[in-house]
């Protein structure tokens, strides 16, 4: 009970840390411009049809903005208290650090949430008024909401392994720019490790091969959380529910690993 | 200094033995989540890597917005294209396609420009159509329309099943190359898919008959025409009337002919 | 001998320098005890380890060598840390938070009850007196209360030790002064204070016991008298005495078999005339 209590504190000011920074606001109106703006630029589309693509801009929205959003909220607001040494009051008082962390990654979580929900629900409203404008008779199927909330999910759940990331980062790391780098660079080899790890097989030369097997166990194949093809449009094929269920296991198996590899560093940092 | 380091390298090799652990425990949800998106997403799937590893980054770095990106590399490419820039041209083609390779917009009116427009644009620059030799034009036509293949086939790759890029990649063998052969088979390929236009079988047909293969070409439009469905964009009468002509060129009798098949 | 506070053992701190990890030490086998109920001072220049010592017994770092114990508990422990409250020498708080949204916040950290909360908090800021200031934003707060609510989060979990680093960092000497005084209030209810500070008449006046250390070594410790006093000495302070009455004594001194080592005019330290004069003009406008 205490220890629930503890952490929910944390997660508490992490959260309303988070909201009042001016950032926050700035990249959900950034999101929410570029979803409205997503008619506007459908214009300049000569490939897929009007709602594929504002499906597929509004996708790419939410996963680019909330990649960045939670990178720097998780860095800002876990480095920062290291770096203001308000981390030395707190962790001298009874709270473990594994709570601590906890904490702060719920608080970011809790952000990334009312992200997701903010930018889903506009994304919803938007196209449910582009298809009633449609000059169409049957309207109804034309998009999936309901996949539109399930992307929504995988990515929040994406957002979570990435912000347990960079809290790995942030417990050993000396500054806040090295922090956000080397995060940005983690998501980059997460999404990007699947290349490495298809061409394993070609790969003739011993060491080359060891080093990318070694790359393929480390860094989550975040690529998989990339199902936009998948969800949302008429054509689209869905996600099963054991498909669904089994992205959400990988995500919180993966940040559960990252929150547990953070408390072993910053148990032992030295502050 | 030394239990400094050896504290290092005992973090690092926590963290990694972890994380393989992890990653060992995780491998067949992992799989099982990871053939389901490669299944929608062709360049995830690509056999040899070195082709896609360019799709694969931008596809993993910017997700859903890569179409957006692509189409705003098409505005440039048309730009080079008004400007005859054969090689920007080609450069962009390339950029496009890799950045965004589902619109098979982009696959078809790069291979139309490559194979119909730079042809000109080459013999132009060269002297014009009245100076430089047919041999020459020939081959300038000739080295187009195989790029412009070479790229409906990469194409093919990202969709197999498209009769649009079939037909395309037809068109060329029977309008640039006028290789009636392969000009059919890439017909008679379209004409196998599901979304295939009722035309294309006839233009199969038609091209048997520029072979001298009559016979077969009369045996498919039977066979054809009795798989029609009931539907007036078929042209059922078309197929009969071309049957019809191909009777009188065999000179077939009365009771061997068609109509009567099917009374 | 009382209850011991904080038990210190040979303790020795390097820190690791740079990509190589050559080693600087800090602290040089240090041994301490520290009784309960005490004023403890510790004194020292910059980079003495005072700060060192200070986070090694609130398990924020932790000793190459040696150990150190806390009422009998490991330090760092979650039993040492539930019976000790901290204020660090510059309280970073989060500015964007009332006074009481602090507290509660560290209430919840400490593990204070929910039923006691409001409570803790009413008495901690009262301690400090900062009730007036409680829901103003940490932002707007001067150097001297943010060392005060500082201290009021230190002592929400009702702690038995203290530790202050430097409480009277760049505060103003009313400022200072009331700290002192709060500190001596804590010291009445039975609670160990161990404090560090550049100030050393206050610290003269506050302390029970002082060390001094240099170099992460201890020069020397025990209580204020004690080392304040010339052994064998005695200091007179005498008012209206004329050159024949100072004669005199001298004289007398003389008699008695001593020898005046020192004649100079009574002074009272620059704190006490500086608070004297704010006090007077402040009951004067009053």
């Amino acid at each position: 009970m205490l220890r629930l209590d503890q952490i929910l504190a944390v997660c508490g000011l992490t959260f309303t840390e988070a909201v009042r920074q001016k950032f926050f606001y700035i990249v959900l109106l950034m999101g929410a411009g570029m979803l409205l703006g997503a008619g506007y630029f459908q214009q300049f589309d000569f490939g897929v049809d009007e709602l594929k693509f504002v499906i597929d801009f509004s996708f790419g929205t939410l996963f680019f903005l909330g990649s960045i959003l939670v990178i720097a909220a998780s860095t800002q607001l876990f480095y920062s208290e290291i770096e203001n040494r308000t981390a030395h009051t707190l962790l001298a008082k009874p709270i473990r650090h594994f709570d601590f962390i906890l904490g702060k990654f719920f608080g970011v979580q809790l952000l990334m949430l009312i992200f997701v929900i903010l930018l889903c629900g506009l994304m919803t409203v938007l196209l449910f008024l582009r298809v009633r404008a449609l000059p169409v008779v049957e309207v109804d199927g034309l998009v999936h909401y309901g996949e539109i909330w399930l992307y929504g999910l995988l990515q929040w759940a994406r957002f979570g392994v990435l912000s347990a990331a960079c809290l790995l980062v942030g417990s050993f790391a000396r500054s806040y720019l090295y922090t956000m780098m080397v995060s940005f660079l983690f998501m980059l080899v997460g999404q990007l490790q699947y290349i490495a790890r298809e061409s394993h097989s070609e790969i003739t030369w011993l060491p080359l091969r060891w080093l990318v097997q070694v790359f393929a166990g480390i860094f989550p194949n975040l690529q998989i959380f990339n199902v936009g093809d998948q969800l949302g449009h008429m054509n689209a094929t869905g996600l099963t529910s054991l498909i669904a269920i089994s992205m959400l296991l990988y995500a919180a198996v993966y940040a559960w690993v990252y929150l547990c590899l953070a408390w072993w560093n910053f148990k032992r940092r030295e502050l | 200094m030394e239990s400094f380091i050896l504290r290092r390298l005992q973090s690092w090799l926590v963290a990694v033995l972890l994380l393989w652990l992890a990653a060992f425990v995780m491998r067949p949800i992992e799989r099982a989540c990871w053939q389901l998106v490669q299944s929608e997403q062709a360049e995830l799937r690509m056999d040899s890597l070195g082709k896609s590893a360019g799709q694969g980054v931008v596809l993993g770095v910017l997700g859903g917005l890569r179409s957006l990106v692509a189409d705003f590399a098409w505005l440039q490419l048309n730009r080079y294209w008004e400007a005859r820039d054969r090689v920007g041209l080609n450069v962009l083609i390339r950029l496009v396609t890799r950045i965004d390779p589902r619109p098979e917009f982009f696959w078809i009116n790069s291979a139309r420009m490559v194979g119909y427009d730079v042809p000109h644009w080459r013999i132009a620059t060269a002297g014009g159509h009245a100076l430089l030799s047919k041999a020459e034009q020939g081959r300038i036509i000739k080295e187009q329309a195989n790029e412009a293949l070479a790229l409906l086939e990469q194409a093919l790759n990202y969709h197999p099943n498209s009769a649009r890029l079939k037909v395309e990649i037809g068109q060329i063998y029977l309008n640039r190359l006028q290789d009636y052969e392969s000009a059919a088979e890439w017909f008679l390929r379209a004409s196998k898919e599901k979304d295939a236009p009722y035309y294309v079988a006839r233009i199969y047909a038609d091209l048997l008959v520029l072979q001298g293969k009559t016979e077969v070409a009369y045996t498919f439009l039977k066979e054809l025409y009795l798989s029609l469905p009931d539907d007036p964009m078929a042209q059922a009468d078309l197929v009969l009337d071309r049957i019809c002509e191909l009777e009188v060129k065999l000179e077939l009798l009365s009771d061997a002919r068609f109509r009567e098949d099917r009374e | 001998m009382g209850e011991l506070a904080i038990e210190i053992r040979n303790l020795l701190k390097d820190f690791p320098v740079g990509m190589r990890g050559k080693q600087v030490r800090a602290l040089d086998g240090l041994s301490l005890e520290i009784e309960a109920g005490q004023i403890y001072g510790l004194l020292g220049p910059n980079g003495c380890g005072k700060s060192t010592m200070m986070k090694l017994l609130l398990g924020l770092i932790r000793p190459s060598r040696g150990a150190a114990h806390i009422f009998g508990m490991h330090a760092g422990s979650l039993g040492a840390r539930r019976v000790l409250g901290y204020l660090p020498e510059v309280p970073h708080f989060y500015r964007f938070l009332t006074g009481r949204e602090l507290l509660n916040y560290y209430s919840r950290i400490s593990g204070v009850p929910r039923r006691e909360r409001e409570a803790q908090i009413m008495c901690a800021l009262g301690q400090v007196g900062m009730e007036s200031a409680a829901s103003r934003c940490l932002g707007t707060y001067s150097k001297g209360m943010l060392q005060r609510i500082g201290l009021a989060q230190a002592l929400l979990h009702d702690p038995k030790l203290l530790i202050l680093d430097e409480p009277t960092a760049g505060v103003d000497p009313e400022g200072t002064d009331g700290i002192g005084k709060i500190i001596r209030a804590l010291k009445g209810q039975g609670k160990t204070i161990l404090v560090s500070s550049h100030l050393l008449g206050q610290m003269e006046r506050l302390c029970d016991r002082v060390a001094i250390l240099n170099k992460g070594r201890l020069l020397c410790e025990g209580s204020v008298d004690d080392l304040l006093t010339r052994e064998g000495t005695a200091a007179f302070v005498a008012n209206g005495l004329d050159a024949s009455g100072r004669s005199a004594v001298e004289a007398a001194i003389e008699a008695a078999g001593g020898e005046l080592c020192e004649v100079a005019p009574a002074r009272r330290g620059l704190d006490a005339l500086f608070s004297r004069t704010i006090k007077e003009e402040t009951e004067g406008m009053s």
